[in-house]
């Protein structure tokens, strides 16, 4: 025990080999190579050696160059993982975390990781993207070098940390942790600038926003213990009661499933919701901008926020026996794309339209999930990360060079500065991935979703949202190009004054800037790092339309298995066709507006067999959909782009104003209403947060008068008797004898009479 | 395992007592530092020579007689819970001392002597095996304490103190009650008239459900005022707010525990049967107290009141475990008792670190500290965070195998074959209702940290810097803050050690509460003399944990 | 005859030492007067040593004598160093500055004699066979408190205390002489074994029921239980703190003892509890006693006056030992201690008058030109300025709290095991919450010793150091007993041996409840 305790303290590989470790494995899997330990212990590490930085008030860039090291290593190791993968899932414990052996159950959740594809897969890019971000950060935060920047590379590492811990986690409980973890991170980051109230408000809301999602996830995890004695994946993933439930939801028999089986998908979703920005918990998301801009990159647009789709990848096999779930999935997902999307469209601050087109998408994600396409998913998780990334960097490069100044109204033709050209050529790339112009990567992404909602039987509706949005997206995306890259020159600085940010307040450059003449104004241009990360980017986004080539090009359905579905669908995540879609067909069969309809056996009977014989639903403009989707989501991007053109580029003569304005008139208040982002959440703190305060309010003073107020009258009691009966002790004689004597007068009647004829003895 | 250390453990703080009260008034911090550090060392000693392997064995037993008429032993041993209950409050006691040593000024040999008293009596509580013994240290922990907040407290400090003394000891007084008629039911079935904890655990377990049902509330009436339990929590703010910073540490960090260990050690195994039927009335009271207590920090602007209120919610956690009466359950709630007092004590600290130095707890009048204090701020989230039962720090592996416990406990899931309790039926809906704690102590949390360490900097108007203390913490503070934040990240990273070795303790509990249901026959409804004769067939093997 | 005189031997002695202190006390010579105390020292001393070679009595409780007697001595021995200084201060100032000592007007020879006698009294009751006898001894034991009380200051208080006194003692006399009259005619004897023979073999009729029911509730005046209670704190406070801390142990001794044998007249019933009426009848009074004591004490703001409560309400603790009895087993074999509610009260006597001395003492010990202390005001921070006074006030408030683990608690303890073991669950539930309500009054006089600062009203300590040895005499006896406690409680246990044990045995059911809840 003793030895057990030290050990505790030693590298976790020393602590995997510590008594008690056999205890771990549910089932049987493979134990893979201990090395896996360095992806997330080195982001650790780095965390750590911030931390001691920062204790030590370092004032170099050494914390970034560390962090970007580590990083890197840790992204080869990753990349060494994937391609040593020989496609059989293993998981590598570092040490027993948590375990309880009773009589009648166990509960063992320990510190380790299982790796399949689907795992490669999301830590590719998440530590690909992070070490560029970190190096991207490495100059971003420069003007903040001191103890806060050691603080910046600190909570950057951990966030690393805890992503992997949640994507390579082998039990719920990991996954858990590293939820927990990023949300803490993201706390930490966001509030980086802790003297800013806004920045402070907006971690806070952040958190708790955040941790209403997680009390689902943690509900869901119970539910999976209690339900399936297990929360460890490989135990779970091949438990026969779930196989079996699998069984009954192939042929839509979902009434074979136990409803407690049914909540955990229902838990597990509420969870995704928060931590993906889904409606209604994407409140905080916008808000979370007030972060540095890598955070929000890698943070709040590339990795944290594509959690939610892991989970719901991971634990695909629940919600397909979950009768509801997915449907549910996909109509979040499509009505949060289309609100974001109106919301984006009315923004001026670059940096929240870029937020807002992140939930956006996110939402697309879902509904990629929710109608059967989990390789959709995953594919546009990972295209978005790239091409969403390049996007906030970009913002950031402009905001960090005009001193903070995001409003689209007071920067324009920005290309023509000198220096810019690396931006505006990235920006461009990332705004045409986003608008899904045709042969981009976020163009196939998008593709398989909008295909895959028109083939899902009964989910055509959202398939027409969807393609709705995507032609929004494509308007507010290239507004903000057109009027921030294109136009007449024309720029006011930002009032950003960098002794706000951090604790050592240090003097520099921008501070002797003259605020609103662009005269005295000289935007210092990026400096090599960005410009690298830029144009590294820039390639990736252009790269990962290649993805979509890539792959085993083995045939399934009418499209090339590439090489996400072939990562996707080989890990826990590949319940495909035929079966699966009676989840959701069971779900709102012949009505796609009610997806919570009931089950009608009979609509389950003709939706069995595969795809091919499911004839009417599956049909866009007599076509198939897959082949269809090309060209009409390609059309609607490019209308979108045309009405970007026309409204806020062409004949604009300067940065304020364009056609648009006039435009918006039209439509009276609505354009107001999406700005202030149709008021959910005014709404929440009407009909939430004031509510309980006023609750807790009452609890307070209840707690104080009634509940103390008892106790104290109950103490106070015995001084009330004592004042009763006071007066008999009035000092004269005579009262005393006469009290004596009727003293056992009343007695003796008392005894005599009741006790005695009151039948005693 | 030599009993010699468990007596050292009681008697080096008594010796210390002793030195720092007839020492000289200058000394009396230098002695009971040392004082306090020496009682480590039997403790350390304890924890090597303990053997783990048997940890539900009692173990470094020793007794002699005192007042034999009474049956009176002074008899002594401990489990692996009390062992590690008790290496607690001896770990808790030089911090204590540390942190006091420029925030009591006046009277040092008092302060330091209780102190050191009371951290005896607190060893005291955890090694008895003689019930009466129990009870005398049970009931002296008030003395100190009461001292404590009565001389060295704030201002609000009489009330306070007499409050926490009167409500504590009458509540107790009843608990006695039932503990002495526990002692009469077992004397008149063996014959002989013991005070032995272990024979009347064994004997408990055959009274009637009746019988049980009062014990039960008698030891309730003490232990749940000691937790708090919901309603009968309100001295707690009070004390903790007028108690000063290291005897809110202990008040947090042990003493509050001796109620949940209570339950553990005596409510649990001696009315077994009972505590299964009313087991759901006391979860209710706990999730509600979890809810209730949360939804009032949330609107402090006291901040050690915040604080205060926030464990009567996080005891609540520990006590729906105890409910839910299954592996889980008693596991994740011994694993709380063990590990609150990390976090919340760590809390206490930097609350008192800061009132030394601002002379205020009012979030009103000092905030954003972290540009003028970045360690403290440092620590104050570090903290804050292991409160809210962030993975990977001590608070989360403790709530959530309650709240598992909690949702297992329920008839609906074992019928499916799965494990299930003891019997007990609580059911989702209270791990839902605990849950949304979750979120609470997140929401009131974080905003304290907020309002205390970011923002910008406020400080009460007049305020001059202190004439000892830096501005942020100095070293002597950030030492007693390590073994704290230590606390928290091992409690967080490697429970692990802490169950297995509880693991023996906890299931045979399971074990005695199911066997005693199996005796006292069909539950509720059964007469006594049903579920009695039935006893004192099948009885003698039944019950031996 | 002889061997009654054997039985007595004690009481002879302390006679014998009376007559001398008679002499002594008003002897012109001061050193003859200040070896007064000492003479009667060694009289305690002796009559507790032949209270040990006594051997056991006749009567309903053979052993009860040799404890009785023992611990009459012992405590005497403690309050006699209280006494001293409490009368002829002026004379013996006078006689001091050679003005000639005139007898006439000393107290001194009174004083001491009476003290002596008031003992002498409190070992007959214990050794009483006869109810003649038992009223004598009672009433030898009260009549010199009377005039004690009296002659104890000054000032007129005391005296209007003494008449108090004097007058409800007559009443309770009165009272109880009628019960043992109604008993005379209900047995046709005053011998106590023979009259509980008398109702073991014929029952107990009405008039037996009502001389028992009277005599105890007259009785009930000596250990100031309700409804005789009043006089407690007038006379208390108008008596000097030495005697009232007398008062507080001598006459509630007596009445315990005679209770015990009022009780076992009519004896503990197969079931070990007392006939339904007397059982009523001492519940009721156990519960009003200790409940209205407390909380009389509570609003009190006199010490003296405080403590007069708090020791009515001891004796409601004690009653409830009476209710349990000697608890006897199935086979008819004597109880254990734990049992044995007799024991308890013998037990707690011993610690009620060694911890109430304590409090008593520290009063007795602090002087402003001959008064007392009496107000909390006059002892407030009283640890600060004379430490060994305001640790014997904490310890002995602790204990009288029944703070664990000091001896107020242990003795408790028995009354609660005896309570319970006689299933009077209610009645022990009704002495926890008492003791919390306690809780309120000790701790006020421990926080006013103990936190408060100084109030400087004028109060110094006494010039007699022998009234500070006693008060802490008192303290570490309430911590040094713990340890001997063992031998004490064996001693209690065997002096509440019922003699001829009139009961036929028969099983004690576990589960009967039906006794537990009467009034």
């Amino acid at each position: 025990m003793i030895t057990h305790l030290l050990s505790g303290t030693f590298l976790p590989s020393v602590l995997a080999s510590a008594p008690g470790a056999d205890t771990a494995q549910a089932a049987s899997i493979a134990h893979g190579p201990k090395w896996v330990l360095l992806i997330p212990f080195l982001a650790l590490l780095a965390a750590c050696l911030n931390g001691v930085y920062a204790a030590m008030g370092n004032k170099t860039k050494l914390p970034a160059w560390t962090t970007v090291a580590l990083l890197a290593v840790s992204f080869f190791a990753t990349v060494a993982m994937a391609t040593g993968f020989d496609g059989n899932a293993y998981t590598v414990k570092a040490f027993d975390w948590i375990q309880v052996h009773g009589d009648a159950s166990s509960f063992v959740a320990n510190f380790s990781f299982y790796v399949d594809t689907l795992t490669i897969y999301w830590m590719l890019f998440v530590t690909g993207l992070a070490t560029l971000i970190a190096l991207y950060a490495s100059e971003y935060m420069s003007h903040d070098v001191g103890v806060s920047y050691s603080r910046f590379f600190a909570g950057f590492a951990l966030f690393v940390f805890s992503m992997s811990c949640l994507v390579m986690g082998d039990n719920l409980v990991m996954l858990y942790l590293g939820w927990e973890g990023v949300g803490l991170c993201s706390y930490l980051l966001i509030g980086y600038y802790y003297k800013k109230p806004a920045a402070v408000a907006a971690a806070k809301k952040a958190f708790i926003v955040n941790r209403v999602g997680d009390l689902g996830l943690a509900l869901g995890l119970y539910l999976v213990f209690v339900h399936f004695g297990t929360v460890e994946y490989a135990a779970l993933f091949s438990d026969e009661k779930l196989l079996g439930y699998l069984d009954a939801a192939k042929v839509g028999a979902f009434d074979q499933i136990p409803a407690i089986a049914e909540w955990i998908a229902l838990l597990l979703m509420v969870g995704a919701f928060g931590k993906s920005a889904q409606f209604p918990l994407y409140v905080w998301l916008p808000d979370a901008m007030e972060g540095p801009t890598p955070v929000s990159a890698l943070i709040h647009a590339a990795t944290m926020v594509t959690a939610g789709v892991y989970l719901i990848a991971r634990f695909y096999p629940v919600f397909l026996i979950s009768e509801h779930a997915l449907p549910i999935v996909a109509w979040i997902g499509t009505i949060t794309a289309l609100l974001a999307a109106t919301i984006g469209m009315a923004q001026f601050d670059i940096k929240r339209i870029m937020a807002y087109s992140t939930v956006s998408q996110l939402g697309y994600m879902f509904a990629g999930l929710g109608v059967l396409t989990p390789t959709g998913g995953a594919y546009h998780v990972l295209t978005h990360a790239f091409f969403k990334a390049l996007l906030f960097l970009c913002c950031g490069a402009v905001m960090h060079g005009f001193a903070g100044q995001l409003d689209l109204r007071k920067l324009s033709g920005l290309r023509r500065v000198k220096g810019w050209g690396v931006v505006t050529f990235g920006m461009l790339v990332g705004c045409l991935n986003l608008a899904g112009v045709p042969f981009t990567a976020g163009y196939f992404s998008k593709d398989t979703i909008l295909a895959e909602a028109f083939v899902t039987p009964g989910a055509s509706l959202i398939g027409w949202i969807l393609l709705l949005t995507a032609g929004l997206t494509a308007y507010y995306t290239f507004r903000v190009f057109f009027r921030v890259f294109m136009g007449p020159t024309e720029f006011h600085p930002g009032d950003e004054h960098h002794d706000d940010h951090g604790d050592d307040g240090d003097d520099h450059a921008h501070d002797d800037h003259g605020h609103g003449d662009k005269g005295g104004f000289h935007p210092h241009a990026p400096g090599w790092a960005i410009n690298a990360v830029l144009a590294t980017l820039t390639i990736a986004s252009l790269a990962a339309s290649g993805l979509y080539f890539v792959g085993s090009g083995e045939h399934h359905g009418t499209e090339t298995k590439h090489y996400a579905d072939t990562m996707v669908s080989s890990s826990t995540a590949s319940y495909h066709s035929p079966y699966s879609e009676h989840a959701f067909h069971a779900g709102d069969h012949g009505d796609s507006h009610a997806a919570d309809d009931h089950a009608d056996p009979n609509a389950v009977q003709a939706g069995v067999g595969p795809r091919g014989t499911i004839t009417e639903p599956l049909l866009l403009f007599g076509q198939d959909p897959h082949k269809v989707m090309y060209y009409v989501s390609g059309v609607v991007g490019v209308i979108g782009i045309g009405l970007a053109w026309c409204f806020h580029l062409w004949g604009r003569t300067e940065a304020a104003t364009c056609r648009m304005d006039s435009l918006a008139r039209l439509f009276g208040p609505i354009p107001r209403w999406a700005e202030n982002k149709w008021y959910v959440d005014e709404f929440y703190n009407a009909a939430i947060r004031v509510p309980l305060r006023i609750a807790s309010h009452l609890m307070h003073w209840f707690d104080k008068l009634v509940i103390d107020g008892i106790v104290n009258l109950a103490g106070m009691a015995p001084r009330m008797f004592g004042w009763m009966v006071r007066p008999s002790q009035s000092g004269v004689l005579q009262g005393y004898a006469a009290g004596m004597v009727g003293g056992l007068a009343m007695l003796l009647v008392v005894i005599l009479l009741v006790v005695r004829l009151g039948g005693g003895s | 395992m030599n009993p010699i250390w468990l007596i050292l453990m009681l008697l080096v703080p008594i010796g210390g007592a002793l030195l720092v009260a007839f020492g000289k008034e200058r000394n009396a911090y230098r002695d009971a530092y040392f004082a306090s550090i020496a009682a480590l060392v039997p403790a350390i000693a304890a924890l090597f020579e303990f053997d783990f392997s048997h940890a539900g064995a009692f173990q470094g037993l020793w007794s002699v007689e005192w007042l034999q008429p009474l049956g009176l032993k002074l008899s002594i041993g401990v489990d692996s819970v009390a062992l590690l209950l008790i290496l607690l409050s001896v770990l808790l006691g030089p911090v204590c001392v540390m942190a006091s040593k420029t925030a009591i000024t006046e009277n040092r040999k008092l302060y330091y002597a209780w102190l050191l008293v009371l951290q005896a009596a607190m060893v005291g509580v955890f090694i008895s095996r003689d019930l009466l013994l129990f009870y005398t240290c049970f009931e002296f922990t008030l003395l100190p304490m009461f001292i404590l907040i009565r001389m060295f407290g704030s201002t609000n400090r009489v009330a306070a103190s007499t409050k926490f003394f009167l409500y504590t000891f009458t509540g107790s007084l009843v608990t006695l009650a039932g503990l002495v008629y526990v002692v009469k039911f077992a004397a008149e079935r063996n014959g002989s008239w013991s005070l032995d904890i272990e024979t009347l655990t064994t004997a408990a377990a055959f009274m009637s459900p009746t019988e049980q049902a009062l014990v039960l509330g008698a030891m309730l009436a003490g232990f749940a005022v000691k937790v708090p339990l919901f309603p009968f929590h309100t001295w707690l703010p009070l004390a903790h707010t007028e108690a000063p910073t290291a005897g809110s540490v202990i008040l947090a960090g042990v003493l509050l525990k001796l109620g949940t260990y209570g339950i553990f050690r005596f409510a649990i195994p001696m009315a077994p049967a009972a505590f299964v039927e009313y087991a759901p009335m006391i979860a209710v009271l706990s999730v509600i107290g979890i809810i209730y207590a949360g939804l009032i920090c949330w609107v402090q602007d006291d901040i050690k009141k915040l604080v205060a209120y926030s464990s009567v919610s996080h005891l609540g956690f520990c006590v729906l475990g105890l409910t839910a009466l299954n592996a889980t359950g008693l596991s994740g709630s011994v694993l709380y008792m063990l590990s609150h007092g990390f976090s919340t004590g760590g809390l206490f600290l930097m609350i008192g670190y800061m009132y030394e130095r601002y002379h205020t707890r009012d979030m009103r009048r000092v905030g954003g500290l972290a540009s003028k204090m970045p360690v403290w701020a440092t620590f104050m989230v570090f903290f804050a965070m292991a409160s809210v039962g962030l993975p990977g720090l001590n608070g989360f592996p403790s709530e959530l195998l309650c709240l598992i416990s909690a949702f297992q406990a329920d008839a609906g899931w074992v019928a499916a074959g799965e494990p299930g309790a003891a019997g007990v039926t609580l059911g989702p809906w209270y791990a839902i209702f605990a849950g949304t704690g979750m979120v609470i102590a997140a929401m009131y949390l974080l905003i304290m940290v907020g309002r205390i360490c970011f923002g910008p900097l406020t400080e009460p108007d007049g305020h001059h810097a202190h004439e000892v203390l830096p501005n942020d913490l100095c070293v002597r503070e950030i030492v007693t803050l390590l073994p704290l934040a230590a606390g928290c990240l091992i409690f967080g990273l490697f429970p692990g050690l802490l169950l297995d070795s509880i693991q023996e303790p906890v299931n045979q509990t399971v074990r005695l509460v199911e066997n005693a249901q199996e005796l006292s026959g069909p539950r509720p409804g059964a007469g006594p003399d049903a579920g009695y004769l039935y006893i004192e067939e099948t009885g003698a093997e039944g019950a031996t944990p | 005859m002889s061997e009654k005189l054997a039985l007595i031997w004690p009481e002879l002695i302390l006679f014998a030492t009376t007559c001398v202190v008679m002499l002594t006390g008003q002897w012109p010579a001061a050193a003859v007067r200040r070896l007064t105390p000492w003479l009667v020292a060694v009289g305690l001393l002796a009559a507790g040593g032949a209270a040990m070679m006594a051997p056991p009595g006749e009567g309903l409780f053979p052993g009860l004598m040799g404890y009785a007697k023992m611990l009459t001595a012992g405590v005497g021995l403690m309050i006699l160093p209280l006494l001293i200084g409490t009368v002829d201060r002026t004379i013996e100032a006078q006689a001091a500055k050679g003005v000639p000592f005139q007898p006439i007007r000393s107290n001194g020879a009174e004083f001491y004699a009476f003290f002596l006698f008031s003992l002498t009294g409190l070992m007959l009751v214990s050794s009483a066979d006869d109810l003649i006898w038992l009223f004598l001894a009672l009433e030898l034991t009260s009549l010199p408190t009377y005039i004690m009380v009296t002659i104890s200051t000054q000032n007129t208080r005391s005296q209007e205390a003494g008449i108090k006194y004097f007058f409800l003692g007559a009443l309770g006399a009165a009272i109880f002489l009628y019960g043992f009259a109604l008993l005379y005619g209900a047995a046709g004897t005053t011998n106590i074994p023979e009259m509980a023979a008398y109702f073991q073999a014929n029952g107990i009729g009405s008039i037996g029921m009502l001389g028992l029911l009277i005599s105890l509730i007259g009785i009930s005046f000596k250990v100031a239980a309700v409804p005789m209670h009043f006089y407690t704190p007038d006379v208390y406070q108008g008596a000097a703190s030495p005697v009232s801390a007398m008062l507080a142990f001598v006459p509630k001794a007596a009445g315990f003892f005679a209770i015990f044998m009022i009780a076992g007249l009519a004896g503990w019933g197969s079931d070990g509890r007392l006939p339904v009426e007397i059982d009523a009848l001492l519940w009721i009074m156990a519960a009003l006693t200790m409940t209205v004591g407390n909380v009389l004490a509570l609003l009190q703001s006199s010490v003296k006056r405080m403590m007069a409560y708090s020791s009515i309400a001891h004796s409601g603790y004690m009653l409830v030992g009476v209710l349990a009895g000697p608890g006897l087993m199935e086979n008819g074999a004597d109880a254990p201690f734990w049992k044995n509610g007799l024991a308890a009260v013998l037990f707690y006597l011993l610690c009620y008058g060694v911890m109430n001395l304590g409090v008593f003492g520290v009063l007795a010990s602090l002087e402003r030109k001959g008064e007392e202390a009496d107000e909390i005001d006059d002892i407030r921070g009283l640890v600060k300025t004379k430490p060994h006074l305001g640790w014997v006030m904490v310890i002995c408030s602790l204990s009288l709290l029944g703070f664990p683990p000091l001896l107020g608690f242990i003795g408790k303890v028995g009354l609660f095991t005896s309570g319970v073991a006689s299933n009077n669950i209610p009645l022990v539930l009704i002495l926890g919450l008492n003791s919390a309500i306690a809780a309120f009054y000790y701790l006020r006089l421990v926080g006013a010793v103990y936190f408060e600062p100084p109030s400087d009203t004028g109060f110094r300590s006494s010039p007699y150091a022998s009234r500070h040895i006693a008060s802490v005499i008192s303290a570490a006896g309430v911590v040094v007993l713990l340890f001997v406690g063992n031998a004490l409680m064996k001693a209690a246990d065997e002096a509440s041996k019922l003699g001829a044990a009139p009961q036929i045995a028969a099983p004690v059911e576990h589960t009967d409840e039906a006794h537990n809840d009467h009034g």
